[in-house]
Formats: C-alpha cells, structure tokens, sequence
C-alpha cells in the first residue's frame, strides 16, 4: 500500500494498481499498454480475400499484450485504444484495402487504393482488458506478396484512455 | 483454383469491387484456407463450395 499526502483533503491511502483514469490530473499519461510489432517476412493472400496479416515481429510492447504467435493484441487493461496499422504490397495494384478485426469480426476499415501499393487504417477501439483482441486483415486484387519491413507493415496500439 | 477463382467461374459478372464488403472472402492465417465470411449479395446465392 502507498500512502500519499493529499494536498487539499489531507492524507489518502492509495492501493497500487486501484488508480482510474479519474484520479488523474488533467494531461497526465499513464502507463498503460503499449506495443508495435511488424511483418519481418512476406505473405501472399489469394485475390479478394481478406486475410489475416501476420506481424512476428516486435518493436516494443511494453505490457506482453501482444502475441507474435497469433498476430494479436490482447490488452488486459481495459479502455480505449488507438490503434493503427499499414500493409503494402509489392507492386501496384487496385482494390488494396485493410481493416481492423475486434473479437474476430470487422470494426474499422482503412483507405483503399484504385491504383497503389498499400493501406492504411487507425481508429480507436474499446477493449475490455480480459477478452477483446484486435487483428489486422487486407486484401488485394491480384494475389501477390506483402512487402514487409519496419515502419513499412505495422500494427501499432495504446492505450489512450482507461475505462 | 482459388475459392475467389471458382466464384468467378461461378458467377462471371461480379467484379473486383463486390468482395470489398458485399462479399467477404477471408483467410484466418490459421492453415484452414480461405472461406466465405459474409455474402450479401443481392441477387446471387450464395454458392456451396466444395
């Protein structure tokens, strides 16, 4: 237990890990998850079909929220998360698209290129802190590779308001 | 022949456009395959696939 001096009602006892969003000042961050992970090796989705990108890779992730195995991120604090991810693809195409997945269903999709190379999509996402997990899924008009990289196909996440 | 190729072949008058949203083929990464998500089609059954 902390104990911390309270400087307008005295002395409160503060229990770690019981802090909310409400216990803080205005602009003050807190330390909630967050994590960047990216594709290190390609992939080649059928035409037309969204497919689950998969990002093995780790920049950080400072919560072990994320999964390289599954390409998931599982926060197990709950709030709102900004939640961001790009996919390019080797060569110019049509009909290039990504969207984000919660709980295995679309919730967000991203810009589609008639004629580029690849898609972004961000937005943010209520995520229960137990359950919820978010993937990133695209899709292409012609079957071809992803060309991964750093900074290049990324799945990012963080959590900008607790619950 | 991809699920997306059979489709075609099923269904020649569709385009590209149609499997962004009103028909969802999907690939969970998972070694299962691609298969159809959604189809909200609105005059073209949904075909079974073999």
């Amino acid at each position: 237990m902390t104990v911390t001096i309270n400087g307008s009602t005295g002395i409160d006892k503060v229990q770690d890990g019981t802090i909310v969003q409400a216990d803080l000042a205005t602009g003050v961050a807190g330390t909630g998850p967050a994590f960047s992970a990216y594709q290190s090796s390609g992939q080649t989705p059928s035409s037309n079909t969204w497919t689950k990108i998969t990002f093995t890779s780790e920049e950080f992730d400072t919560n072990a929220n994320y999964d390289t195995s599954t390409s998931r991120f599982t926060p197990t604090v709950a709030g709102y998360y900004q939640i961001s991810a790009s996919v390019q693809f080797a060569t110019a195409n049509y009909n290039v698209r990504t969207s984000l997945y919660k709980n295995g269903a679309v919730v967000l999709y991203g810009t589609s290129s008639s004629t580029g190379v690849e898609s972004f999509v961000s937005g943010l996402a209520y995520l229960n802190g137990s359950t919820d997990y978010v993937e990133v899924y695209a899709t292409t008009a012609t079957s071809q590779a992803t060309g991964p990289g750093q900074g290049v196909v990324y799945f990012q996440g963080v959590l900008v308001r607790a619950a | 022949m991809t699920l997306y190729d059979k489709i075609m072949a099923l269904y020649p008058e569709l385009q590209p456009q149609d499997f962004l949203t009103t028909i969802r083929l999907q690939n969970d990464s998972d070694g299962r395959g691609d298969y159809i998500a959604d189809w909200n089609h609105p005059t073209l059954p949904k075909p079974e696939i073999e």
